[in-house]
């Protein structure tokens, strides 16, 4: 095998070669790091690649493979985990100056998940600015770009994991998901991208965006890894009070299906007459005509309320939580400070200089919508609207197993298309949002290639812990439309 | 000016004596612990910690509530507030706010024999802030160049108590902090001791005109004992009278009180209110706290302090003073029934205890459990004390003396030379016929008739005991005398 | 929101100073249009009627988890100290306090 192939192999493909002694972690990581070496130069998928640290533990692992150790589900994986993910000794920078130079002293609950199942972490991966956009170039340290055309956004916020992916970096990476975060750049990049249900994964080390709607969840270029690694990443952690004590399923067992006889599968009523993009509509289409191919029955579901009043109820609650969780980043502890003269002027200034002008626009928002007089007719309003939601969701699911949707309303758009009008680009995430905040889980995929040669994703939503039910279907899907494909050099247009 | 009326309500926080901190499993024993030593991720707030709820905290709060006879909410949601300060790690507090978790409750002082009800408005939860050290002559924070900071005491568990405004002078505000005092030292939910901090009492004062006009509200803080709250309490009563009677208006502010001056000085009133932007923390899921867990704790509650106050009365008959002293602490209350018990007569034991006892308590800042004496052995002393085998001034020494070298009674007697049997039959006799010898004047008197009170006798007897060193049973030495005579 | 811009503006100031966000001319001006844009947005949300709507339904919510009271040491401390943009002796250093920025607690 040249070791280039090794870009292409899936997370368990790689574990399979290592076992069979076709070659060894290190070859692997090397090869990675190369490629990365070379790629970054162009895409800026990675904020801090860790060339060293991966390197000494590729070795290790190496040296566990020849003591005849027993594996771990994802040993030798090379995985690339999101800026806002902490890793103990690794800086985190979320994304921003207020954060360049802030070293971790402590892991996440995911990473150390993924670092017992045997995973190399790669790199820190580059994001819109604690997680706010939908197209990377909001990072403090410049755009990523999408693989498959470097004229457009590889979507965001967690934009640097979903090209990863896709250019081959890893056969698998971390993203969180407070409104479409991992959804809209796996459609843009066409790979699977998960958000999990609200709760199933700990938030433990996640840097908060908006805590009631985040959720740390997988990329990857197959079904089989997506439920490997969210097996890995779902065990349950008492740090989290929100992380759920149900238990968990063996999601493997999802995937190995042809029918879908007794399943149902919803689609949005009207979605034809939808401002979106030709292309994901005819997607949609075919997809649907996948599932009922193999057996299910197809259902038409409405949900008037979530198209309408999701994108004003997210844009209220959202920034809202998110004023108050980066209120600690006041240059006192760690993280961006300027020298002052008092103690007012240090908030003030650390604060001004330390954030971008979307994470600025964000704290106003929800600064304003929190304020004592505003509070009941804003904040309070939208938490009565997420029930709304919810009740809608709960209502469309007592009909149907599965929700098919657009993942975005358009194709991967233009670099620079949509920083100027911020309403405009808050529109990105209209089918993605009403999914977090009724917390529940959702995966995109791709469902076709336009004729331009971008990906044409689409989104399945499940119920409140159904992500055997999204794999299911998406498995079924699979089947036909292949796996999620690399875009290394060669195949870029 | 007496026709103004004070009317005060306080807010009262107290740390609770978990072993660890509110959110986090950081050690809540700072004091004197090197700066920033006691911290972790979650109480320094750093990115992406998460808080989970010490199960302790909730059950002390719940006991107190419920000693305070509140209503415990099932179901309470705690809430962020936010304001930017150095001491609070995360620029908001975990606290509590339209659901706490308790509410509408009592507790009754002792306003000059009269039993006053002070309605408890609410009980709930929060996360202490860290500590400021300001680099100015006496740690003030006026002319500081720069503070210190220090997170060892961010997140400590502290209990916030806000009463109604049914106080009704500064008198009564102490009496009231000093009756919680004693309440949460009784549950065991916090060592209560204010110099330290652990108790922490702000209040609002205000004054009723005649009509029954309420004026401005001032809050007054910084009281760091009971004796300061009452100071600062007159002095801002009396301030208010004045800018009354001067026909002046009372401003609503906040005041500092300056233990040095005796004052409380204006801290700068603020144009508005401050805006705390409450919402509920989405971090945390509501706190269930089920029915049953609640008739656990109210059956596991101790003995209240009242409680065990008015049986002392009751059961025991003691005077209302004589139980007042003897319940003020539980150790001491315990003892007390744990010394009936082992035979000391009541009288002796409330004398002894309210006074040596408490005295050594008190000097080695002690409980009576770490007492050295066992209980069984102070039960003896006092019960020979009783049938006058020792007089009281004997029974001090030989108290003292078990103390110092852990002796039992009849050792301590001992080494102190005191015969350990009585003195009686001749032995006693040929003392009587000395004393009545060499006060013949007496006897002579009393033959004449002149002791129709028994005054002479009894000081006949005294010098008889005081001869034996106590050793004589007062009752033989009283009928030898008769019988001299 | 008054409809006014000077309204606006004000208001705008007002939110970055309880936010302790620094705004220059140009933010203010740039951010200024947006907010309204923004705030006409979330405005819909009262088109619904929610009167009988409990906003933090408990309904298939698990409560709070609950952590045993033990103590467990962290022994990190001095890495995060050593991050402070300005530290002393232990503590981590802040200019001086204007008074009236916060009551003291
Ligand atoms: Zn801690």
């Amino acid at each position: 095998m040249k070791n280039s192939e090794f870009l292409k192999l899936s997370a368990l493909e790689l574990v399979e070669g290592y076992k069979k002694g076709d070659f060894t972690v290190s070859d692997v990581i090397e090869t990675a790091l190369e490629h990365i070496e070379v790629n970054e130069r162009n895409l800026n998928a990675l904020i801090t690649p860790l060339y060293e640290e991966a390197r000494s533990r590729s070795w290790m692992l190496d040296a566990a493979l020849a003591r005849g150790e027993e594996l771990g589900s994802l040993f030798g994986v090379p995985v690339v985990v999101k800026d806002n993910i902490t890793v103990d000794g690794v800086r985190t920078t979320c994304g921003s100056r207020m954060l360049e130079n802030w070293i971790s002293p402590y892991s996440a609950h995911v990473v150390e998940c993924l670092e017992r199942a045997g995973a190399v972490i790669i790199g820190k991966a580059n994001m819109d600015e604690f997680a706010m956009g939908s197209s990377t170039e909001f990072s403090a340290f410049g755009p990523a770009l999408n693989p498959w055309d470097l004229s457009r956004v590889p979507g965001g916020s967690s934009g640097g994991s979903a090209a990863s992916v896709a250019a081959g970096y890893a056969p698998i990476a971390l993203g969180s998901d407070t409104g479409g975060s991992i959804r809209q750049p796996a459609a843009f990049c066409g790979v699977y991208g998960l958000k999990p249900t609200y709760g199933l994964v700990s938030r433990f080390g996640l840097i908060a965006f908006a805590s009631s709607l985040d959720q740390i969840g997988p990329f990857a270029r197959s079904l089989k890894d997506v439920a490997a690694i969210l097996q890995v990443i779902s065990e349950p952690d008492a740090r989290d009070a929100t992380c759920t004590r149900k238990e968990r399923p063996n999601y493997a067992e999802f995937l190995n299906v042809t029918s879908l006889e007794g399943f149902k599968v919803g689609y949005l009523a009207g979605y034809e007459s939808l401002e979106i993009d030709d292309e994901i509509k005819r997607a949609i289409s075919q997809t649907i005509e996948i599932c009922k191919e193999a057996g299910a029955e197809i259902v038409e579901v409405d949900l008037p309320i979530s198209t309408r009043y999701g994108l004003p109820c997210y844009y209220t609650i959202a920034p809202a939580e998110a004023s108050s969780n980066l209120a600690r980043f006041d240059g006192v502890q760690y993280g961006f400070s300027v020298v002052a003269d008092d103690l007012k002027e240090l908030y003030l200034k650390s604060r001004g200089s330390g954030f971008g002008p979307e994470v600025k626009r964000r704290i106003l928002i929800g600064t304003f919508v929190l304020g004592s007089s505003r509070y009941d007719a804003y904040y309070l309003q939208a938490q009565k609207v997420r029930q709304l939601i919810i009740r809608e969701f709960n209502a469309a699911f007592s009909k149907a197993d599965v929700l098919i949707t657009p993942a975005t309303p358009t194709l991967p758009f233009k670099r620079g298309e949509k920083l100027t009008d911020p309403v405009k680009a808050y529109m990105a995430d209209l089918f993605t949002i009403p999914v977090n905040l009724a917390g529940l889980p959702a995966l995109s995929m791709r469902a076709s290639m336009s004729q331009s040669g971008l990906p044409v994703g689409v989104q399945l939503i499940g119920k409140k812990f159904g992500e055997g039910d999204i794999l299911k279907a998406a498995s079924v899907i699979e089947q036909v439309v292949g796996p999620a494909a690399t875009a290394l050099g060669g195949d870029r247009k | 000016m007496s026709e103004f009326i004070p009317v005060i309500g306080l807010e009262i926080h107290v740390q609770l004596s978990t072993k660890s901190k509110m959110f986090c499993s950081c050690s809540t024993d700072y004091i004197g612990a090197r700066p920033n030593s006691h911290v972790c991720p979650i109480c320094l707030g750093l990115p992406g910690s998460l808080p989970v709820i010490n199960e302790r905290a909730i059950m002390y709060a719940v006991r107190m509530a419920l000693a305070m006879r509140c209503k415990v909410n099932t179901h309470t949601v705690f809430h962020r507030k936010h304001y930017f300060y150095p001491d609070l790690p995360k620029a908001y507090q975990i606290s509590q706010y339209d659901l706490p978790l308790a509410v509408d409750g009592h507790l009754e002082v002792n306003d000059d024999g009269k039993a006053h009800k002070i309605r408890i408005q609410r009980l709930h939860l929060e996360e202490d802030a860290g500590k400021l050290v300001h680099a100015a002559i006496g740690g003030r924070l006026m002319g500081a160049d720069y503070s210190l900071v220090d997170y060892n005491r961010s997140g400590v568990p502290l209990m916030e108590i806000v009463t109604q405004p049914d106080i009704t002078s500064p008198k009564q505000a102490r009496e009231f902090v000093s009756r919680l005092r004693q309440l949460v030292r009784y549950l065991g939910v916090s060592d209560g001791d204010m110099e330290s901090g652990s108790l922490r009492v702000d209040a609002n004062i205000s004054i009723m005109e005649p009509g029954g006009k309420w004026g401005e509200k001032v809050e007054v803080k910084n009281m760091n004992s009971l004796k300061a709250l009452e100071r600062a309490l007159e002095y801002e009563y009396e301030r208010q009278k004045e800018v009354k009677s001067k026909g002046e208006t009372i401003v609503r502010e906040t005041r500092h009180w300056d233990d040095d001056s005796g004052k409380t000085i204006s801290s700068r009133s603020k144009e508005e209110a401050e805006d705390y932007r409450y919402f509920p923390d989405p971090d945390l899921p509501p706190l269930v706290v089920d029915e049953r867990t609640i008739v656990q704790l109210c059956k596991e509650l101790p003995e209240l302090p009242w409680e065990v106050r008015d049986r002392f009365i009751s059961d025991y008959g003691l005077s209302l003073e004589e139980a007042e002293v003897l319940t003020e602490r539980r150790d001491v209350a315990l003892l007390m029934d744990d010394l009936v018990k082992r035979g000391s007569p009541v009288k002796v034991a409330s004398n002894w205890i309210r006074t040596e006892i408490m005295r050594v308590l008190n000097e080695r800042a002690i409980s009576a459990e770490e007492l050295t004496i066992p209980p069984d052995e102070m039960a003896l002393l006092l019960s020979r004390v009783d049938r006058g085998e020792l007089s009281t001034t004997a029974a001090k020494e030989v108290f003292a003396m078990m103390l110092e070298k852990s002796l039992n009674v009849d050792d301590a007697i001992k080494a102190l030379g005191l015969s350990t049997g009585k003195l009686t039959g001749s032995d006693l006799e040929a003392i009587v016929v000395k004393v009545l010898a060499e006060n013949a004047e007496v006897v002579e008197e009393i033959r004449a008739g002149k002791d129709k009170k028994g005054k002479k006798v009894k000081f006949l007897q005294g010098i008889v005991m005081r001869e034996t060193k106590g050793q004589a049973d007062p009752k033989e030495v009283q009928s030898l005398i008769m019988s001299k005579i | 929101m008054s409809g006014t811009s000077d309204g606006l503006v004000e208001e705008i100031r007002r939110v970055a100073k309880l936010a302790m966000l620094e705004l220059n001319e140009d933010e203010m001006k740039h951010i200024g249009t947006q907010f309204k844009n923004i705030l006409d947005q979330l405005q819909k949300l009262s088109e619904l009627d929610t009167k009988d709507i409990n906003p933090f339904s408990l309904e298939d919510m698990e409560p709070m988890p609950w952590r045993k009271d033990e103590v467990v040491a962290w022994n990190r401390y001095s890495e995060v100290l050593s991050q402070a943009p300005v530290s002393e002796e232990g503590y981590f250093k802040v200019p001086r306090i204007v008074e009236g920025d916060h009551d003291e607690k």
